[in-house]
Order: structure tokens, then C-alpha cells, then sequence
């Protein structure tokens, strides 16, 4: 049952089939990912590789992945806010949102491969991820620094029908999943085929395995994360790394507009992953405030604890409305390509809801854990989990937070007077 | 005098129910397999085919022309009163806990919204209700005891190729003065040993939640406690690892004492309890089995 | 292979809230497919998945329908046939208004489930089956053969399972041990919208409501616990634990 009555809501609605998809994911969480989610997120934090592919597979069959993408291509014939609610749902169910972030990157990346790839990578790729047999993500951060990604450095060279890279990628999520997949996997990676800068910048659909086999002179390393341990995360080195041109995303020397747009798209899952997680940590919260007495009342009766926790609850319900109006707005241009709204329409929509969903639910993760007491700081509590996972995405993951605001003012300023 | 036709494949559930009706001035008339309490008693052979039975009471209500017919509410039981009752055009209210008669209505209590709430629903006679017999309190009634045999009449709707009875054990739990009811927070099977080390101590029974008899089978169904297992009345019972789900605390409502151990401090089983040990069973039941 | 199956509205029993003043439920929650429906659902598909054929829902219950029906869509029934009027129904009206629709086509095997998680009352089997005149199998816990002529089935009754057969058309109750019913994906969530329903109205259905008993209350029985909690170290926790113990066994 659920812990809290949401007050209802007649602005933030959702329609007949959205509210039985909901229903749908929140029942498949329920048998399968909430019962398991901190074994895996302890299992995978003694051994990063120790991925949870059985329940990867489950998902894929349930159909969580590649939700927007189409049927013709294994999707799942879905809309953007769609996508946004499984996220919602399932990192509640996960509050790690190690599970959450894998289906995410799963959707957005593929749909952003469906927008600008070829046919055929379309054709080949998609059905896998969807099934839950290969992963396919983001690859553009690199040594030198995430956030410029203008400044990338990876270079590809094209030889005849192939293009051969060179470089390195750090920081990238499912080094670990690509290699361990039954299919296998990769990345929309960022590389450099012309001069500096942005207009320098080619996307590719690199797969460093498919069916089973590894591709040469992709060489892989793995991190050890402090959170969402059921996701790894890692880096690769790229040597005379062959790609073949039907590979190539978009058109050559706008990779970096392409991303953007891609960007955009994951960002949004992003932001629903973690309200999925602060209404798991908001439930804790009023779970403990029920019970836990001291001075002869229960805690939330201090003024010092109830309000902050109202003050968490309104960023809270804001990140929602943030999250879902860039999820309707990406549905207007991708889905029902409603020629009155343009891409760069969700820039700030989506900057807004990437900086507040993951910085309120680390915040509120932080005071949970101040609620709770000593008994959040042992590794008995689950919350610290619910704390860390998220904390990836106001550390950067998916773009930083400093970056979203700069997204927020160069818009709503101008871009001349931010020079 | 009003006439109550019964029947009951279990001559158990037979008496419990022919005695409400007689205290409730009924003329009780009945069918069964085994001799049992009834002003007139049909006896025939054992027969748990639906539409043979449904044939028999039809002819013999038919005969006797009564006001109010009692199945058992067991599943064959319902089954057939309410095939019956479809046949005789009369409404039918099965899993009855409670009855009472007013003039020419009676009145029962049975289980609605899922265990959450007992409703009292009123029905004027002639009607068919399925009574829980294990929730009637029998009691010593006098009876004509006029008995004769019956043949039930054959029907073949379905085939039965085989039956097997249930292994059973003779489980007490609704005779035993205390029971100690375990549920999911036990990790493994082989935990239950810990808690027939106690239950040996308090000369106890073991009884439990459905996960356990249905899902994990750890347990025969019949050590089932709640809506759809046994209602129990020990003088003490222990509930360990329960959450106390409304359809299973239905089940141990009539208990004296209530003791509950679990380790989440909100647990629905809270309020079914009068005290509420907040714990790990595993820490408290050895420490427990010492004290005593 | 025609197959209907009946399916039920309920509320969501788990959010219905009791007021602690009065022991009244308060049932403004959301509806929801029954359990047990759903059981019978999953066997209906996997009979068709094997067999071929058809798969309609019907149902019998509140405006409501319309949207809950959708979850029976979505699982994989091909239509669905619904009566929107009869909200204060009783199993002998539903059974009648079943009955009616279900007489409209010819079906080869009509499954539900073998009682509702709301009421539990476990008539709608047999009812149908009398007023059809068909046989029953209730109480199924695994059907072992199936095919256009004949099924075989093995049933969970209280004290004893047994096996048996029947020819078709007949009507099924099942446990909800029987399957573990699939949920549906999205892809089968947005074909459901495109699935044809019939609405139909008791009326239509020339059905009069009998009313055959009054509900005099429907309250949450009393608990009166004293709710004392014990908490702290387990060793005294069980010294206190067996004291109480002792005095009350
Ligand atoms: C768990 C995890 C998973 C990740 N997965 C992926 C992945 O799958 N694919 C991928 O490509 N990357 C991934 N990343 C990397 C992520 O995209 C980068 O962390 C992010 O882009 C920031 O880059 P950086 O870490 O190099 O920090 P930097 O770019 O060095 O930034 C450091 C700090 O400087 C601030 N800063 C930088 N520029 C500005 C500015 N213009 N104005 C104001 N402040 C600024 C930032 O806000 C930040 O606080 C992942 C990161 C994490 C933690
Ligand atoms: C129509 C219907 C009829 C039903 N009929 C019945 C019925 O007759 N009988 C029945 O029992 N159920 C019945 N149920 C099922 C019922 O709803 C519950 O699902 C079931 O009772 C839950 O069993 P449980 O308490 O063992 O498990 P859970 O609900 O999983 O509870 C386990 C409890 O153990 C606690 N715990 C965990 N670890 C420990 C530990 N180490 N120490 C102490 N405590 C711990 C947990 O906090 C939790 O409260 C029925 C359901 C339906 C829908």
C-alpha cells in the first residue's frame, strides 16, 4: 500500500493507456525489481561485473527498453512520456536507479540512433536492445573533461567505406554490460573528423561486441563506483578502432547537434529516474515519521524536521511538473512532429528538470538520512543506497548541474549576454 | 414451524449446523452421508458430484418444502447451493459466519471488501445460504431422529477419473490452548526447527500464513491460518515474521493474548496485537528459548 | 476455440481505508481487474495460444468498466462485451446479465475465477452453468488436457484433489494457483485501445435487477488490542517476553 495520499492532481494527467502502463510497470517492479535491488547493489559492489543480466532480460521482455522507438525496429511503439513514466516507476522500485539508468540510456540513446542513424545500424541494433541483448549508450566524455564536449579529442579518420578511430572515452556507462550481454553492444560516440571545435564532431554507432564477439582495438577498464553498483561504469581506449560508414550517425561534422539533441532525450529519463527515487525516500521519510518517537512525540512533530520535509516535498512535486512537461514537449517534436515546436523548444525545459529532479533527491536522500539517525549510517539502512545512486547525476552523469544552469540563462538571458 | 433442509458431506459440520438451526426453532431436515443430527435424516452413500447432489436436494426439498436450505460452506458445499438455489430461482449467500432469523427474513454476517469489513445482510425466506460450520458453536439439541436411506441419483455432467485424498496431518489448531504462527520473515525452511524447539517448550502448535503452506509448501494447507485456512481461539498466540494481513488476521481474531515479533515496527499485525515485540526473530527466539 | 471469460471489477482492496471513528470503508479508490479474473484470463490465452480461436471478455459491473475492461484487453483478450448499469449487483443479477450475453454466441468453454477477492462469494459458476444448462468444473487448479471435444482437469477441493473430465462447452472456476498471470507490456497496452467493445446495458439485455437482500451494515469488525510494544536488547526483551508468557498460556 502506498505510504502517502498524493493530494490530486487535475493539471499533471495522464491518459487511459499511460495510467494502465503505469499500473503495468509498477506490477513488474513489484514481483521483480523491488525484491532484489539492494542484493544487486550490494553483489555488484563486491564485484562490478557481477551484472544482474537475468533481471536485464526480464525487462527487455516485458518491453522496458527502446520504448519510443518503433516496431519496425523491435521498439516498442511507445511515446517520450511513456518512457519518462517506466523510469518513474522503476527507479522507485530501484532507488539505486542503477536499473532505472539502464533502461534509460537503452531508451534514449537508440531512439537517438533511430532519428539520425541509417536503416540498417537501426535495423541491427535496436531489436537487440530492446530484447535486453545488448546494451547501446552514450560515449562522449573523455580525459580532458566531460562537460566541453566541443573540445573532444578522439579522432576518426575515414579510409574508403570505413572510418578509423583513435582515442580515449572515461567515465562511460555499460563498459561492463557490453562485454557481458549476450549480444553485446555500444555506444553513440563522439569523434572528431574535422577541425576544432563543434563543427569538427561526428556521432557513430560503435559497437565494440556484437553477436557474441569483441571488436579489435577496443580496450576496455572498469571503475569502482561508490553507487548504483548494478550499472557499471568504465572507460575504453580506442586504437585504429574500424567502424563502417554505415555506422556513421547523422551527417558527418554535425555530431555534435545530434548529440545535443540526444542529450536533451536522455536527460528527461534522467530527471524521471530520480523523482522515481525521492518518492521511495519521500515514503521513508513518512514511514519514520509515524513511528519514531522522541521527547514523547513523534519526530515530525519538531517544526525543525516537518517543515524542511515540506519545503523537500514542493521541489519534489516542481521536478514532477518539470519532468513531465519536457516528456510532453519531446513527445509534440518527436512523435507527433508538431511542426510549431522545434528541438531546441526542450532546451530549458530539460535543463530545468535535470538540474532540480537529481539535486532534490539528493538533497532529500541527505536529510532522510539526518532523520533516521545512526541507524541511516550502517550499511543496514538501505537509504545511503537511494543517496549515492542518484549522486551521479548532480556529480555529472548526463551532463552537469552547472551546465543545465548554463543552458537555463544563455536561453532565457540571451546567448550575447552571457559572452 | 419452519422447516430448514441441510447438508453437509461432513457429519461434523453436519451437527454444528442442524444444532444453530433447531436452537433457532427450525424442523430441521437434512442429508447426509453418515448419520447425524436431524428431525428427518436422509442417509446415502458418500457422492461429491455437484450435479447429483444438486438432483438430491432438488427432489428432497421438493418432498419437505422447506423455508430455509444450510449447505456447509466447504467448496463442494458452495458449489452446490449455489447451482441450487440457480435451479430453485432463490437467492443464495455463502461463507455465512453468523445467522439469525426474524419473522420471515433472516439475517447472516459474512466477510466483504476482502476480509476488511463484516457485512450483515438481511434475505427473506425461502433462501439458501453456505454457513462456515467451524464458526458455529454447536450445542445440545433434542431431535426426532427419523432417519431413512436415499439414493442419489446419478448424473455423469463430469467424469471423475481419480480422487486423492489430501495427506493430512491431525493438526489441533483449533482445539490448542496455544499456537505459535509463523510467516514469511522465517529466511528458510530449515528455520522452522528453531520454532519447534519453542513451540516443544510451550506445548505448542504450529500453525502459519499462506506463503508458507501455499507458495513455499514448508507447511501442509492445513496449518493455515486466516480467511481461507483455520479461524483459531488459543488462549495465547505467538505470531512471528507475520505481517498480518487483513485475510490472515481474520484468522486469529478469537485468540486471547496476541504476541507479535517482527522487525518492522508498523506492520499491520501491530494492531492485531497486545504486545508487539519489535525485533529479529532470530535473536529473540533463542534468547527466548532460554527464559523458558 | 471460442472462449469467454468472466471477468470482475473490484475495488482496489489494499488502498480502501477504514475511518477508525465509525469502522466504515471508505471506497473512493480506484477499480481494478480482480485477481482471479486475471487468472482465468492467463488460461483462456494460453488455451488459444495452443488451439486457436477467440478469447472475449465479459463483464458486468459499473461505468468504470470501461476503463478497467482495458486491463482484460491488454492481457490478451481479442473483444470484450460489457455491462456498465448494474453497479449494485448481486451474484444472482450478474449471473443472469453473464448469462444473457454469453447466450448470444456459441462458446466452447466459459472460465472464471472461483470466487472474487472482494466478496468471495464463488457462485458465479454454478449459476451460469444451471441457467445454461451446462456442466461445471470448479475449483481448477491445472487443466491436463484440452482440446474442441473434451478437458481434463484437476481440481483443488478441501480435502481431496481429484481429476476429472468433461465435454464442451463447459464452465471452468480456477484457483489462483493455477497460473501466474502475465502483465501486460506496452506494445499490448496500446493495442488494447484498438480491440472492439460492446456496451450494453442491463436493459438491453431485457435483465430486471433482483434485489433479493438489503445490506444492513458492512463495517470493519472491532479490534480492541492493547498494542503494548516491546522493544530494546534481545536478552531482555525475550525475559519480558517469557514472563508475559507465562501468565497467559
Ligand atoms: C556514474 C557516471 C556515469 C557516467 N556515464 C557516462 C556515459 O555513459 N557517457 C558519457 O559520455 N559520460 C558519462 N559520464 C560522464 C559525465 O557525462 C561527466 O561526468 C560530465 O559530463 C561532467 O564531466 P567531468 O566529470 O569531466 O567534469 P568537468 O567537465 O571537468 O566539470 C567539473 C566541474 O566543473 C563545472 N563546470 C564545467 N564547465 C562549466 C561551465 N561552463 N560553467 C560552470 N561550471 C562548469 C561542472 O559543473 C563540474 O562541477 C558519467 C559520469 C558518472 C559520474
Ligand atoms: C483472497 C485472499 C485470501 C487470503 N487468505 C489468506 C489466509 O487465509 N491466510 C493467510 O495467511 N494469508 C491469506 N492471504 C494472503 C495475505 O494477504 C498475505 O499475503 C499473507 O498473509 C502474508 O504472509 P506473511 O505475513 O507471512 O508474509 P509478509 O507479508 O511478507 O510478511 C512477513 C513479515 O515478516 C517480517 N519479518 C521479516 N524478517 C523478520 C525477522 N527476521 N524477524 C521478525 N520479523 C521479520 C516482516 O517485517 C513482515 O512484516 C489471502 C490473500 C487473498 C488475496
Amino acid at each position: 500500500m502506498s505510504v502517502i495520499d498524493f493530494p490530486k492532481n487535475t493539471v499533471l494527467t495522464f491518459s487511459e493507456e499511460e495510467e494502465l502502463f503505469r499500473e503495468s510497470v509498477r506490477e513488474f517492479c513489484e514481483r521483480y525489481i523491488a525484491p532484489n535491488w539492494i542484493e544487486v547493489d550490494k553483489r555488484s559492489e563486491q564485484n562490478p561485473m557481477d551484472i544482474p543480466v537475468d533481471i536485464i532480460k526480464k525487462m527487455g521482455e516485458q518491453g522496458l527498453f527502446c520504448i519510443p522507438c518503433s516496431e519496425e525496429y523491435g521498439g516498442q511503439g511507445g511515446t517520450y512520456t511513456m518512457a519518462t513514466i517506466a523510469m518513474e516507476e522503476i527507479a522507485y522500485a530501484d532507488p539505486s536507479v542503477a536499473l532505472a539508468v539502464y533502461a534509460l540510456l537503452n531508451t534514449g540513446w537508440p531512439f537517438a540512433l533511430e532519428l539520425f542513424g541509417s536503416e540498417e545500424a537501426c535495423q541491427e541494433i535496436i531489436p537487440e536492445v530492446a530484447k535486453g541483448r545488448a546494451f547501446f549508450g552514450i560515449a562522449s566524455t573523455e580525459p580532458q573533461g566531460g562537460s566541453d564536449v566541443a573540445g573532444l579529442k578522439t579522432r576518426a579518420e575515414k579510409k574508403d567505406d570505413v572510418y578509423v578511430i583513435s582515442g580515449e572515452k572515461t567515465f562511460i556507462s555499460g563498459v561492463g554490460e557490453v562485454q557481458k550481454l549476450e549480444w553485446g553492444g555500444g555506444w553513440f560516440t563522439l569523434a572528431r573528423t574535422g577541425g576544432e571545435g563543434h563543427k569538427g564532431i561526428s556521432a557513430f554507432a560503435l559497437l565494440a561486441r556484437k553477436n557474441g564477439e569483441l571488436a579489435d582495438g577496443w580496450e576496455p577498464t572498469i571503475y569502482e563506483d561508490i553507487g548504483r553498483h548494478g550499472l557499471t561504469t568504465g572507460g575504453f581506449k580506442l586504437t585504429n578502432f574500424e567502424v563502417e560508414s554505415k555506422y556513421l550517425i547523422g551527417e558527418e561534422n554535425r555530431g555534435f547537434y545530434h548529440v545535443m539533441e540526444g542529450f536533451n532525450l536522455a536527460r528527461i529519463v534522467v530527471a524521471a529516474a530520480t523523482i522515481g527515487a525521492s518518492r521511495w525516500l519521500l515514503e521513508q521519510a513518512v514511514e519514520w515519521f509515524r513511528t519514531r518517537k522522541l521527547f514523547g512525540r513523534n519526530i515530525s512533530a519538531f517544526q525543525g524536521v516537518s517543515f524542511k520535509f515540506a519545503d523537500l516535498y514542493a521541489r519534489w512535486e516542481a521536478s514532477r511538473y518539470f519532468v513531465y512537461r519536457a516528456s510532453r514537449l519531446a513527445d509534440k517534436i518527436y512523435i507527433e512532429k508538431d511542426p510549431s515546436y522545434k528541438p531546441l523548444d526542450l532546451n530549458v525545459p530539460v535543463a530545468l528538470a535535470k538540474n532540480y529532479g537529481p539535486e532534490t533527491c539528493v538533497d532529500l536522500a541527505e536529510e532522510v538520512m539526518k532523520w533516521y539517525g545512526a541507524y541511516a549510517y550502517t550499511k543496514e539502512a538501505p537509504i545511503f543506497r537511494a543517496w549515492l545512486g542518484p549522486f551521479s547525476y548532480v556529480i555529472g552523469a548526463e551532463g552537469a548541474q552547472n551546465i543545465m544552469r548554463l543552458i537555463i540563462a544563455r536561453d532565457i538571458i540571451g546567448r550575447e549576454y552571457l559572452k | 414451524m419452519m422447516k430448514a433442509l441441510v447438508f453437509a458431506e461432513k457429519a461434523d459440520h453436519f451437527n454444528r449446523i442442524s444444532s444453530k438451526l433447531k436452537e433457532m426453532g427450525f424442523e430441521v431436515h437434512g442429508l447426509s452421508f453418515a448419520e447425524a443430527n436431524a428431525d428427518h435424516l436422509y442417509i446415502s452413500e458418500p457422492n461429491y458430484d455437484y450435479a447429483s447432489i444438486t438432483a438430491a436436494m432438488e427432489k428432497i426439498s421438493d418432498d419437505v418444502g422447506p423455508d430455509l436450505v444450510v449447505f456447509s460452506s466447504t467448496k463442494l458445499g458452495k458449489e452446490v447451493s449455489a447451482r441450487f438455489a440457480q435451479r430453485k430461482n432463490l437467492p443464495c449467500i455463502t461463507e455465512c459466519l453468523n445467522l439469525e432469523v426474524e419473522g420471515s427474513s433472516i439475517t447472516v454476517s459474512r466477510y466483504s471488501l476482502g476480509g476488511k469489513t463484516i457485512a450483515k445482510l438481511r434475505t427473506s425466506l425461502p433462501g439458501v445460504i453456505a454457513v462456515v460450520a467451524d464458526a458455529i458453536e454447536p450445542s445440545e439439541q433434542s431431535f426426532q431422529m427419523n432417519i431413512q436411506d436415499f439414493e442419489i441419483p446419478v448424473s455423469n455432467q463430469i467424469r471423475t477419473v481419480s480422487r486423492e485424498e489430501k495427506k493430512r496431518e491431525a493438526v489441533g489448531l483449533r482445539e490448542a490452548d496455544v499456537i505459535i504462527c509463523i510467516g514469511r520473515g522465517l529466511r528458510k525452511k530449515e528455520d522452522i526447527e528453531l520454532v519447534k524447539e519453542l513451540a516443544e517448550k510451550l506445548n505448542a502448535e504450529i500453525g502459519c500464513t499462506r506463503p508458507l503452506s501455499h507458495d513455499y509448501k514448508w507447511l501442509p494447507e492445513e496449518r493455515m491460518i486466516g480467511l481461507s485456512g483455520e479461524k483459531v481461539s488459543p488462549k495465547l498466540l505467538i505470531s512471528i515474521g507475520v505481517s498480518g494481513q487483513i485475510q490472515h488476521a481474520v484468522g486469529i481474531m478469537n485468540s486471547k493474548t496476541v504476541i507479535a515479533i517482527n522487525t518492522d515496527e508498523n506492520a499491520p499485525m501491530r494492531e492485531h496485537s497486545d504486545y508487539y515485540v519489535v525485533g529479529d526473530l532470530y535473536e529473540i527466539i533463542p534468547e527466548l528459548i532460554r527464559n523458558l | 476455440m471460442k472462449i469467454a471469460v468472466c471477468v470482475k471489477e473490484v475495488y482496489n482492496l489494499e488502498q480502501v481505508k477504514i475511518i477508525k471513528e465509525t469502522r466504515e470503508p471508505i471506497l473512493d479508490v480506484p477499480k481494478k481487474l480482480d485477481d482471479l479474473s486475471r487468472n482465468a484470463l492467463e488460461e483462456a490465452i494460453k488455451i488459444r495460444e495452443k488451439l486457436g480461436g477467440e478469447v472475449v471478455a465479459i463483464s458486468a459491473g459499473s461505468p468504470d468498466l470501461k476503463k478497467t475492461i482495458k486491463e482484460a484487453l491488454a492481457m490478451g483478450a481479442d473483444r470484450a462485451v460489457i455491462v456498465t448499469d448494474c453497479s449494485n449487483s448481486t451474484p444472482e443479477s450478474t449471473a443472469l446479465i453473464l448469462s444473457k450475453i454469453l447466450e448470444k454466441d456459441s462458446y466452447d468453454l466459459i472460465i472464471m475465477g472461483d470466487a472474487s477477492s472482494d466478496d468471495y462469494s464463488g457462485q458465479m459458476a454454478s449459476r451460469i452453468a444451471e441457467i445454461l444448462g451446462l456442466p461445471q468444473i470448479t475449483f481448477v487448479s491445472e487443466i491436463k488436457e484440452v482440446s474442441e471435444e473434451k478437458i481434463t482437469c484437476v481440481r483443488d477441493m478441501d480435502d481431496y484433489l481429484e481429476v476429472v473430465e468433461a465435454d464442451l462447452p463447459c464452465v471452468l472456476s480456477v484457483t489462483n494457483e493455477i497460473n501466474e498471470p502475465r502483465i501486460p507490456a506496452l506494445k499490448d497496452i496500446l493495442k488494447a485501445s484498438k480491440k472492439p467493445v460492446e456496451t450494453l446495458s442491463a436493459n438491453d439485455l431485457g435483465v430486471e435487477i433482483p434485489q433479493p437482500y438489503e445490506i444492513i451494515e458492512n463495517l470493519a469488525p472491532e479490534i480492541d488490542r492493547r498494542q503494548e510494544v516491546i522493544e530494546g536488547d534481545a536478552g531482555d526483551v525475550a525475559r519480558k517476553l517469557a514472563e508475559i508468557i507465562r501468565r497467559e498460556a
